[in-house]
């Protein structure tokens, strides 16, 4: 190739050159997208491999634990029973889908409703009640975490998965009325007053045409809301000790320096994200206009 | 639209029961620290039995009595304008990988996902494994490039360590904002340019970044204010330390009120945490406020 090609520039006679221009245009749009690929599987790596990682240490002996280069090996499921029988990890894990859950349907009321109200009527404060929303949703939850504390102990109800239930609402919540005000914007405004003609009321007019239009939408609101609470840590961490522990806050068991039970806090790390994290790439493209949303507007 | 004078306007119905739950889940606990701050009591004792001491808190945190508050500021400045800024230059790097026909789209979209919706406490358990001096895999690696380990978690490199995983995480959301910012760019001006002979370096900076300023702006705002939220993965790798190299504010409040057992100088803490994060978010809403008015003018 490399000869040919110094022959051709060699003896520039006009169609010679021609050629090679056109060629070198070619190797060059080659090499161009050779890199591109590198660059993104470079870019997968980085972002899958830490994970990748955790799941093969999860699957390793003790012995294979000390050799980190050991990339084949006779997989244990030893670390899983492990984690299920001396770190109650399935208890915890109960805890957390049922804090997720109930946290997720309130919040889809609640908080659709209110972007119902956002989107369609208008009224003075309006504006100033969604920006004030989008305010509170920025509250560090370091800020929080102690007036909740003292508050929770006041009320006496620490170590309770109401607790968490509560104080998981300020996040939900606010996100929903985001969400939910742009999709249910989205829906003609034509379609809820044809059924308002037919004789429903505003409320059923809300439950027979905009819930149904707005489902997808509410859907990955839910799945964000429910992964939201299943992950958050510093409250679970201050408001519960034993009994309403969550399954993030059982990563504290495995702090120490020395002498961590990595092959068991690995087994405890991947099936505390493998559910969420199977959902979100199973419902992609609902996660990411979720993800983005706020910031992204045009996107639909 | 229907509000006749002297009846409820209907949209109470519809928004009233979400401001309520919103005022008694955000806006009275904090006006409830700002009171708790105001008063002398340590974690354990009980909240009868609190004294009075006013603003006392707070000028022993803004006079330099509490040594460790002015590095915590800056160790937090430090670590989340790094992590904002970095994250957002990966993050553009990757939306223009992305900004073309793949055939793996939804296999890069779902790795991307992977560090956005992962578990803050098991991200840090993940990430000290990785750094770990003896059995890491970074170390694997590095010793044999270069002969010799790293200590990742140790005083000099904690804080370094810690921000690549908080860029980690945030790469992944800049990249996936972007890149839906980036497909939203009409095409008829990059194609101008195209012809024009423009380099693509060329189109990112002087057709593409302008027209998603307000996009970008958001987005970095938005970065940063959520780099002031980070605490889960950072107390699992480093509890704030080696001595208070990774102490962000969030872990000088933890440390403060639960380590230390000064739950009313953590409060007044947490005011001022929540008082910065308040400056950044008014940032937000004006830069919000004029990307609406922009997208209604077009």
């Amino acid at each position: 190739m490399k000869v040919g090609e110094y022959q051709l520039i060699a003896n520039p006679t006009l169609a010679n050159q021609g050629l090679t221009v056109a060629r070198r245009k070619k190797l060059r749009r080659r090499i161009h997208r050779i890199i591109i690929n590198i660059l993104i599987v470079i870019l997968v790596i980085f972002m899958l491999f830490p994970f990748l990682w955790t799941v093969l240490t999860s699957l390793k002996v003790r012995v294979d634990l000390y050799d980190p280069g050991k990339w084949f090996f006779r997989p244990t499921l030893e670390n899983y029973l492990k984690a299920i029988n001396y770190h109650r990890v399935l208890d915890y894990a109960w805890n957390s889908f049922v804090v997720a859950s109930v946290t997720t349907i309130i919040a889809l009321v609640v908080g659709s409703l209110a972007a119902y109200g956002l989107a369609r009527f208008d009224f003075r404060l309006k504006e100033k009640i969604a920006l004030g929303i989008l305010a509170l949703r920025m509250i560090p939850p370091l800020s929080l975490v102690l007036p909740y504390f003292l508050l929770g102990q006041i009320f006496r109800i620490l170590d309770t998965l109401t607790v968490l239930i509560i104080a998981y609402q300020l996040l939900t919540i606010t996100f929903t009325v985001w969400m939910m005000r742009g999709f249910i914007e989205a829906i003609p405004k034509e379609v809820e007053e044809a059924a308002l003609l037919d004789g429903c009321s505003r409320l059923g007019a809300l439950a027979r045409v905009v819930v149904p239009m707005a489902a997808p939408g509410m859907f990955a609101t839910g799945i964000l809301c429910f992964t939201y609470a299943w992950n958050e840590f510093p409250m679970a961490l201050f408001l519960t000790t034993f009994k309403a522990r969550t399954i993030p806050t059982t990563m504290m068991f495995f702090t120490a320096e020395r002498g961590v039970l990595w092959g068991e806090a690995s087994a405890v790390g991947v099936m505390a994200t493998l559910p969420i994290l199977i959902v979100s790439i199973v419902l992609q493209s609902h996660i990411v206009a979720g993800l983005t949303f706020g910031v992204v507007q045009s996107s639909d | 639209m229907n509000s006749s004078g002297s009846r409820i306007h209907p949209a109470v119905w519809y928004v009233g029961p979400a401001v309520i739950i919103l005022i008694l889940v955000g806006v009275v606990p904090i006006v409830f620290e700002l009171y708790a701050s105001l008063f002398s009591f340590n974690l354990g004792e009980l909240w009868q039995d609190r004294v009075y001491v006013g603003l006392r808190h707070y000028v022993d945190i803004l006079s330099g009595r509490d040594p460790e508050f002015y590095k915590s500021l800056f160790t937090t400045i430090i670590f989340t304008v790094a992590v904002t800024l970095v994250s957002f230059l990966l993050g553009l790097g990757a939306a223009v990988l992305l900004n073309r026909p793949l055939k793996a789209r939804s296999l890069i979209i779902a790795s991307l996902i992977v560090p956005s919706t992962i578990t803050p406490s098991v991200s840090g358990l993940i990430w000290k494994l990785m750094y770990n001096r003896q059995y890491g895999i970074l170390n694997y690696f590095f010793q044999r490039l270069f002969g010799k380990p790293v200590n990742w978690l140790g005083p000099d490199m904690a804080l370094f360590s810690v921000t690549l995983v908080s860029i980690w995480g945030a790469t992944a959301f800049m990249a996936l904002v972007l890149s839906a910012g980036m497909s939203s760019v009409p095409r008829e001006p990059i194609e101008a340019a195209m012809i024009d002979g423009a380099t693509g370096f060329q189109i990112l900076t002087q057709i593409t970044l302008p027209i998603m300023r307000r996009i970008v702006l958001v987005a970095l705002i938005l970065q940063q204010i959520s780099a002031l939220h980070v605490f889960g993965t950072i107390v699992v790798m480093t509890q704030g330390g080696p001595g208070s190299a990774t102490n962000l504010l969030g872990l000088h409040i933890y440390r403060t009120a639960f380590i230390t057992t000064w739950i009313d100088r953590g409060s007044a803490l947490g005011v001022i945490l929540a008082v910065i994060a308040f400056i950044f978010t008014m940032i937000l809403i004006r830069a919000m406020r004029k990307t609406m008015a922009e997208s209604s003018a077009f």
